[in-house]
Order: structure tokens, then sequence, then C-alpha cells
């Protein structure tokens, strides 16, 4: 069963194009990769997947429908940035998502800040950058969405908190029911996770193909792969 | 008629969450503005006294501060409630929320119009009570048939301003927001939709002697309590100024849906 398709999918921003002719098809239930270089589109293919920006051209189809109110209640979106405001404890954070997403288990999040070691009484403006990440991935997560769309959930933050957020994603991750979709810079860490790599470049495809597929036809990591496809 | 289905959100409890954020994010500047206002009245009335009497005019200026000082935090509360979502990153947080773009704004105009509300009866009101009961109006010399109110009227005078006051810093509040949101889609567009909103606003607020057409309309408060006088603002101008705001919401939320706001 498909969980995400695009056709022919391109966004552009003013003159620039950050994506172009995008067609893929991803199952339900897989762990994909979505990498590449600074720049190649990767945060945003997941803002269109989330339904927070929308196309120039193309078709999207995620779980079935055109991204809109319905397909963001069915799917959790972490963005790169920090998007949580300043003041909102993990607490505050969890009332008012729940008000959103009645499906919103507030005692899984309570539990998974408390596995990341995060208070839910801190202000979220207040915490490190490894527990701000912490932080937002528990929210996401306890959504238990469908569909999970991760940016960059362990960019410029400490091991310990990588460790941590890694172990949530597996932790917490239906197999054969939910579908992630993670961008990443930091491969030498989630390769093993992946089911499917897309590597884009410049906006485009440059390839597309299950993880274990690539390894044997490369014979080289998924990270030497990209280095090797995007130099 | 179909229950909404289980997964769906209680609109309401959406709504009253977004109300509270806005609540929470914008309780620190009225507070000091309703601070200010506090000061500055309180200041005129330790000047404005016989002994140490400054002159109407200086103490007219004093007064009117307050309510004058509340127009740019309008426009400022209009910028920067979209704005500040934008340079903090919260818009995505909003975004990806499973509701319209009417929700969103709608919160952000009403929290916008409780705490204008408010301020405006605190800062407003008290210039408004020194204004009257110090008979600085009387003592400017303006004209006393415009500017002459009767204790017996005031109440309903100042009703009147009040509905009036707020509708048009709501319509100033709105003119902002929209101006952010157009400037979103095209950043070269912002300075100047800022610049058409206010001027249309301008132009079309100028449109206020239409008011034969809407005679039909109960007054607001020209008719409340005391005998009738020359009305100080009309109802037509209420009513163009919500027409507008609602107008502007409405756009606005239509960009928000439509996703231009984020490209």
């Amino acid at each position: 069963m498909v969980a995400v398709e695009t056709r022919e999918l391109s966004k552009r921003f003013a003159s620039r194009w950050a994506l172009r002719g995008i067609s893929l098809s991803i199952d339900r239930g897989d762990i994909v990769g979505v990498l590449g270089p600074n720049g190649s589109g990767k945060s945003t293919l997941l803002k269109l997947l989330a339904g927070v920006q929308r196309p120039t051209s193309g078709l999207i189809s995620v779980l079935g429908q055109t991204p809109g109110q319905d397909t963001k209640r069915r799917s959790a979106y972490l963005p790169e940035v920090d998007h949580y405001y300043p003041g909102m404890t993990g607490r505050r954070a969890i009332r008012f998502l729940g008000a959103f997403f009645p499906g919103f288990d507030s005692h899984l999040a309570l539990r998974l800040l408390e596995l990341m070691a995060v208070s839910p009484d801190e202000a979220f403006g207040s915490l490190s950058r490894g527990h701000r990440a912490r932080f937002k991935l528990a929210l996401a997560l306890a959504r238990q969405a469908e569909l999970v769309l991760l940016d960059e959930p362990l960019g410029g933050i400490d091991v310990l908190s990588r460790e941590r957020i890694l172990h949530a994603i597996l932790h917490e991750y239906r197999v054969g029911e939910q579908t992630i979709i993670l961008a990443t810079h930091e491969l030498h860490l989630v390769e093993g996770l992946f089911d499917r790599v897309v590597i884009l470049k410049e906006g485009r495809i440059v390839l597309a193909a299950p993880a274990d597929q690539l390894r044997s036809q490369w014979s080289h990591s998924i990270e030497g792969i990209v280095r090797e496809v995007c130099a | 008629m179909n229950p909404k289905p289980e997964h769906e959100p209680r609109l309401s409890s959406a709504f009253v969450e977004l109300l509270l954020l806005e609540g929470r994010r914008f309780s620190t500047p009225l507070l000091i503005a309703a601070a200010f206002s506090v000061l500055v009245v309180a200041q005129a009335v330790r000047v404005g006294t016989p002994a140490t009497d400054v002159g109407a005019v200086l103490l007219f200026l004093l007064l009117a501060l307050p309510p004058l000082s509340l127009p740019l935090l309008a426009i400022y509360w209009g910028f920067s409630t979209l704005g500040d979502e934008w340079r903090g990153h919260t818009h995505q947080l909003l975004l990806s929320l499973p509701v319209r773009g009417r929700t969103i704004l709608g919160a952000k105009l009403v929290a916008a119009g409780l705490g204008l509300s408010a301020l405006s009866l605190v800062g407003g009101g008290l210039s408004w009570w020194r204004l009257v009961h110090g008979r600085v109006l009387e003592r400017l010399d303006l004209g006393r048939e415009r500017f002459t109110i009767e204790a017996a009227t005031s109440v309903s005078q100042a009703g009147l301003v009040l509905v009036w006051f707020v509708a048009t810093l709501l319509m100033l509040f709105t003119a902002a927001l929209l101006a952010y949101a157009i400037g979103r889609t095209a950043r070269r567009l912002q300075g100047w939709a800022a610049g058409a909103s206010f001027i249309g606003l301008l132009g079309v607020w100028a449109l206020v002697p239409l008011e034969p057409v809407t005679r039909w309309l109960p007054s607001i408060g020209c008719q409340i309590g005391g005998p009738p006088g020359p009305c100080l603002f009309s109802p037509a101008e209420v009513m163009f100024d919500a027409l507008l705001v609602g107008l502007m919401w409405w756009v606005a939320a239509r960009l928000w849906d439509r996703g231009v706001v984020e490209a």
C-alpha cells in the first residue's frame, strides 16, 4: 500500500527552483531516507508532504489524499527549525497539541519527555539545543501518526542527544503501520534504519531505490554512495 | 445530521488554545501600555491643578497621548502578530495544524479585539474622564457646540466613542496583518502592500459621508440618554470599519489557506 506518491512535483521560490519533476512512491511501513547536500530540496519536499507549503506544479498524494487538513491530522511533521514558542513548556505544548489532534497521547508524550530527560515544566526557549531537539521529537512521536516527517532531527546536537533520539525513533516505530521519512546529513548514524533512500541534488532525484539494493549494486555504504553521486 | 468523525478536533477547544496563546504572547506589551496610560493620566492630573496650571493645550496633549498611541500599538501588533511567528519559526507549528487560516487568524483578531478594547477602556477611558470632568475641552475654546459634553450624555458618548475607536484600531490591526501576509507572497511588495493598505484605509474612511446610505441602521450611541445632540462618531463609520476589518481578515485567511504566506 502506498503512503506517499508524487508525480512531476515542482516547487519554485521566486526565480529559483527548489524541486523539479519529482516523481516517487513510498510504501506504507517503510523508513525512507531523503538525502543530499544543502540546498538539494530535502526540506522543501518534506514541507510539501506535510502540507505547510503548496507545490508550484505536479501532484502529491499523502495517505491517499492531497495534503490538507485531513493529512495534517494523520501525519506528524518535525521541521529542522525550532518551531515551538520559547515560553511553551512541555505540559503546555501537550495541552496545545491535544486540542488539535484528539489522537494525541499525552501520557506517551510525558513518558517520551522523561525518556529523553527533558523536564515537562521547563520552557522550550530555556532548553539547550540538544534538549530542544529531544522535546520536538517527543511531541512528534507522541502523535502516533501514520506518517512521520522528520527534517534533520539529529542536526548539530550532542552524541548523547543523538543516541536518545535514535532510541526513541526505533522504540516508537510501529513496524508495518507507520511510515517515517527522514531527511538528514548524519548518515553514518542512521543509514542502517533505512528501507529505502531518495537522493536529491539541485532539486532533482538522482537516485531512488531500496537501501540494500543500492549497497549491493554500488558496494558502498549509503554515505559513500551519496558522496559519489552528489560530488 | 452525521456526527463528526472522532479524529476531528473540536474547533472550540482549538480556537480557545490559539486565543490563549495570543494572550500570553502579547500580555507583557499590553500591561506595559496600560501602565504607561495610567502614568500619563496620573501625571496630567498632577500638573493640571489650578496651582500648577500648565495650560489647556499642554494638558490636552498629555491626556491625548494614551489614546493616540493606541493606533501605533494596533499597527505594531498587526505586523508582529505574523511577523514574530516568521522570525521565531513558530509559523511552521501553526501551518502544520489541521485547521483553516480563518481559525488561526480569527483567534489573532479576537485576541487583538479584546486586548485593544481593554487598553482603550483603561487608557482612553481615563483620558476621556479627565477631559470631560477636568473641563479641559471647554478650556481649549475649540467651539463649545462641538465639544461641550453634558454630564448626562457623557457616558453614552463615551460608549459610542469606545466602539468607534476599537473598530478603528482593529481596522489598523487587520490592515497591518494583511499587509504582512501580502508581503510574504512577494517580499519586494511588502513595503508597497503596507503603504497601499493604509492609504486605502484612509481613502475608504474618507467616504464616511456615505452616511445617508446607512441612515436606516440603529444609532449605536447618539440616542442613548440625554437630548439628541451632534454626533461625533456615526454608526456608518463603525459599520465601514467593521466591514473593512472583515474583508481584510477574510483575504488574509485565504492567503494563509492557499499557502502563499509560506511561499
